[in-house]
């Protein structure tokens, strides 16, 4: 009698089973597939896109990279997505926490306001500022360049930084700086040496958020970009898009370009992109 | 120690650096698009501003295209709670029963996440093409729904719906690991000792699971709806607000109406209102949290975990 009971509910369990991995997996396939499809088809001629969209490439077409790295430009484009987006980590990273140690050590009046002037900016829309920039940058001549736009992704990185870093560091024990503090050490070398390292956890998780956003934002290089040599990855992608939507193999190849390094950057540091991005989810 | 603590020359110097660039790149320009709501200004150098009063925004009250793009907006927020919210939660509780694999299909969920919006718009904006040269269109053929075929974002009827449920596709993952999270940090002994009380996984899932996750989920809704309330670049990539604009959301609107047809004016009145929304949701959501902090200060689980844990 309970042998039968207990196989019963063995069988039920097993069945459940199956229907949780049956439903898994086709969500997997939702999720997976259009991104299979592109790459897939970036490596298929024309004829094969169309003729075959499903099936795998006969011979692979690498050539389609080439065209969309040389004649599409996209190497261009990443090469100046990289240097943009690197130099913005970089300094939002610097000014954020030195800003973030005072913020969460340092007691003056009005540390309340401007902390939360900080924050405040996590609820401007990027296109609030938009057209205030373009006309003042278009009074001072300010188009297709760098530094200026460096400066400028770093003012929207900097609430999520000095949001999630502030944090950290208030988490750290006051006596950590007593010591070098007693000892006469410059606050420079105590910040350095002791408080940004211990903080970097806390850094790497914004910084993660501000890759991301910083990489793909589409406005700022849409109205502050025009030279197509100083064109980054997104806006590059756009044109190349509907210059030449006959050449489809290469548009595929443009998008895997794309494409490629977010994902094996995830592949690489999994839990802490999650961890990143979902503590930014705020940001839309 | 504290001596140094209040050290001002200190305080002056690290703060300096990105107070200035805050300052000058993000929070002038938000007063000026206040300010340039009340002129108007074709784009053109050397051209004074011109006051216009409340005119933008009376002409904005008066234009279907505004009109159009609020309702988009509205439509948006509210299949994207419905849809975004209930995909999300759903695999985070499959997830957490999944004893294998639970970290692998986590990863595939979260792919779309991570891709950048250009390139999730371009891909499916192939996949949607008109004709039999749309993938989407291609599919549906072979399996004899011919008539189900369409230009998907031609098409005035399908395009809006289209341009949300592929948004869905790529942020859906947010709520999967957010609500993950959530469930994790429901205390085991409670979940066993429902077990024992012969409670089924269906009942431990409404009566428990749903009750102690209720933070996260709350503060999920608090950012689908500030986030698409935002959107642009989606919007942009797959229509850029066609057919015939109606599938313009504020954003992209605002865009056009400064960029293409310079007027800068309207443009920042659609501006001023945008952040005006943005505001008043923030306020009463922090609110709505705050009060309900209060009276669960005790019961904190879920959802402000996730937060913390930040």
């Amino acid at each position: 009698m309970e042998t039968s009971l207990n196989r019963k509910a063995k069988r039920k369990k097993r069945i459940c089973q199956i229907l949780l991995y049956a439903i898994l997996s086709v969500f997997a396939v939702i999720c997976l597939y259009p991104v299979f499809f592109t790459l897939n088809s970036s490596l298929k001629d024309n004829t094969d896109i169309f003729a075959a969209p499903f099936s795998l490439p006969g011979t692979p077409q690498w050539e389609n990279y080439v065209r969309a790295w040389t004649i599409g430009k996209m190497g261009v484009y990443f090469k100046n997505s990289i240097v943009l987006t690197t130099a913005t980590l970089f300094v939002s990273a610097l000014i954020g926490s030195l800003a973030s140690y005072i913020l969460a050590k340092f007691k003056f009046k009005g540390k309340g306001f401007v902390y939360l002037l900080f924050i405040a900016g996590m609820m401007v829309p990027i296109q609030t500022v938009i057209i205030p920039l373009a006309v003042t940058f278009g009074k001072l001549g300010i188009v297709n360049n760098f530094p200026v736009l460096v400066l400028l992704y770093s003012a929207f990185c900097l609430s999520m930084t000095v949001f999630i870093v502030t944090g950290y560091m208030k988490g750290l024990p006051d006596e950590l700086e007593e010591a070098a503090v007693m000892d006469g050490a410059d606050p420079v070398i105590i910040f350095f040496r002791i408080i940004l390292p211990l903080s970097m956890p806390s850094l790497v998780s914004a910084s993660i958020f501000n890759f991301v956003s910083a990489w793909n934002n589409l406005l700022f290089p849409l109205v502050f970009i025009s030279k197509d040599s100083m064109k980054t990855i997104s806006i590059g992608l756009l044109s190349f898009f509907g210059a030449y939507t006959s050449d489809y193999g290469a548009v595929m190849a443009a998008i895997g370009v794309s494409i490629i390094p977010p994902i094996i950057m995830y592949i690489l540091l999994q839990e802490k992109m999650e961890k990143g991005l979902t503590a930014g989810a705020v940001k839309g | 120690m504290e001596q140094y603590h209040r050290n001002k020359k200190i305080i002056f110097l690290f703060l300096l650096p990105a107070l200035l660039v805050y300052i000058i790149f993000e929070c002038i320009p938000v007063l000026q698009s206040f300010y340039f709501s009340f002129f108007e200004w074709p784009g053109i150098q050397g051209v004074p501003l011109a006051y216009v009063g409340l005119d933008n925004f009376k002409a904005l009250i008066n234009d279907a295209q505004f009109h159009r793009a609020i309702a988009n907006i509205l439509l948006f927020v509210l299949i994207g709670i419905l849809t975004q919210l209930p995909i999300g939660f759903f695999f985070a509780i499959l997830l957490y029963y999944t004893k294998h694999g639970q970290k692998f299909f986590k990863a595939v969920y979260f792919i779309p996440m991570i891709l950048p919006v250009t390139a999730t718009g371009l891909l499916w904006q192939f996949i949607l093409k008109p004709n039999e040269t749309g993938v989407l269109n291609n599919l549906l053929s072979k399996l004899g729904l011919e008539n189900l075929c369409t230009g998907w974002l031609v098409n005035s009827k399908t395009a809006m719906m289209c341009i949300i449920l592929v948004t869905t596709w790529a942020s859906a993952a947010y709520y999967i690991v957010i609500g993950l999270a959530a469930m994790n940090s429901i205390p085991d002994e409670i979940l066993e000792s429902a077990t024992i009380d012969g409670a089924n996984t269906w009942k431990r899932v409404i009566h428990i699971m749903v009750p102690m996750i209720w933070e996260s989920i709350k503060i999920s809704v608090v950012m689908i709806i500030t986030g698409v309330l935002k959107v642009f670049d989606m919007v942009f990539v797959m229509t850029e607000g066609g057919p015939n604009g109606l599938t313009h959301v504020p954003a992209t609107l605002l865009y056009s109406q400064a960029f293409k047809y310079n007027h800068y004016g309207i443009g920042s009145a659609i501006s001023t209102i945008m952040f005006m929304i943005s505001l008043v949701i923030t306020i009463v959501s922090l609110k709505i949290m705050n009060k309900e902090d209060k009276k669960s200060a005790t019961k904190e689980r879920g959802g402000r975990k996730v937060w913390r844990q930040v």
